[in-house]
């Protein structure tokens, strides 16, 4: 209870700097997304397609495999050639 | 890059393929568990792992609906469970905060940006409040957006009901016939209603208003409302079968366990 009191606290007190907050993550999240758009615009249309449905949209490969009548392993390497496309256009270093 | 070792995590399936689906956590719990026992042993699999991580979270961090939702409920929830805190304790708190758990990550992310707009070293103390400002600023929403992101399908239940009331088909409306002003949405097929408090006036220092659902077998507080309740900002509240009504009493500022004074609003259920 204390602890959740505290947590509580902490998100109450973080909400009376929500101006401040807004722009901060209006900035980042406008960068970050265009460069996310122009990314994943960037992979072939069957490569969106999968990883679109495997992370936003939350199935599992076996259920977009399902969904899309591919076999499994055709849905899993399009996801991982996806997401090394993605990786090399945004950047990424683990 | 091909599999050397070629073991297959179902039939015919090269496991390095997985790599990716494991990253968007897409795969099923068996074929997880088979690709992460053989990370252990392969670490350019671990390599790849941890950049298509990196990946996923940008795409995750991409999605602007998702985050503020998620801050907004929390706040919201925050705001109905919280009793009122005096300012100064408000203000306090962000700033004897960060030392806990504060992930380093948005940390370290807002020091280089408060940095890079001021390249020199040591200045006026206002800029360096400012960065201090900004440092736990960044820390409090990183905290909030990373609480928020590990579980986001276990959605907080008071948002959860919230948002079964909001959808419900059977959700009505019920206005108080103690008091004049607020209601009483509620959604049996939800166990919930949305309760918003209005038309009290504001209560002398020391006092605090407090609502309750009623149940034969006693009452249980939904929460403080503080001295001078809002309809904007509802309340949630979990409503069982044979509770009798919603009401709200006038309490000590601290609140009580059980009513100590009679309804000064109330719906019956």
């Amino acid at each position: 209870v204390q602890a959740s009191n505290e947590r509580e606290s902490r998100v109450a007190a973080s909400s009376t700097q929500r101006d401040v907050d807004t722009v901060i993550e209006a900035v980042e999240l406008s960068l970050e997304r265009q460069a996310v758009r122009r990314c994943l615009a960037a992979l072939t249309d069957l490569q969106r397609e999968s990883v679109t449905l495997a992370y936003y949209s939350g199935y599992t490969v076996r259920e977009v495999a399902e969904l899309l009548a591919a076999p499994l392993p055709t849905v899993k390497t399009r996801v991982r050639d996806g997401l090394i496309r993605l990786r090399d256009c945004l950047g990424v270093i683990a | 890059v091909t599999t050397p070792d070629g073991r297959a995590a179902s039939p015919g399936t090269p496991i390095h393929l997985n790599a990716g689906a494991r990253a968007l956590d897409a795969l099923d719990a068996q074929d997880a568990a088979v690709f992460d026992e053989h990370l252990a042993g392969c670490e350019s699999c671990r390599t790849e792992l941890a950049e298509f991580e990196a990946t996923a979270a940008s795409l995750g961090a991409a999605v602007s609906q998702v985050p503020p939702a998620v801050i907004r409920e929390r706040v919201l929830r925050a705001i109905s469970v919280s009793p009122q805190l005096p300012p100064v304790t408000l203000r306090a708190v962000p700033e004897m905060a960060p030392a806990p758990t504060s992930e380093k990550t948005p940390g370290t992310a807002a020091a280089p940006a408060a940095g890079g707009r001021r390249p020199r070293p040591w200045l006026r103390r206002p800029v360096t409040m400012l960065a201090a400002a900004a440092v736990i600023l960044a820390i409090a929403v990183g905290a909030v957006l990373l609480a928020a992101r590990p579980a986001p399908k276990a959605v907080d239940a008071s948002a959860a009901m919230a948002e079964c009331v909001s959808s419900a088909p059977d959700a009505h409306m019920m206005m108080p016939s103690v008091g004049t002003a607020g209601d009483v949405m509620m959604a049996p097929s939800c166990h919930a209603a949305v309760v918003r408090v209005d038309g009290l006036p504001t209560l002398p220092g020391g006092q605090t208003y407090q609502l309750w659902v009623m149940a034969p077998n006693g009452a249980r507080s939904v929460g403080m409302l503080g001295p001078d309740p809002s309809p904007t900002q509802p309340m949630v509240t979990a409503v069982k079968a044979g509770d009798t009504d919603i009401r709200v009493s006038v309490e000590p500022a601290t609140g009580s366990a059980a009513p100590t004074s009679g309804p000064v609003w109330m719906v019956h259920l």
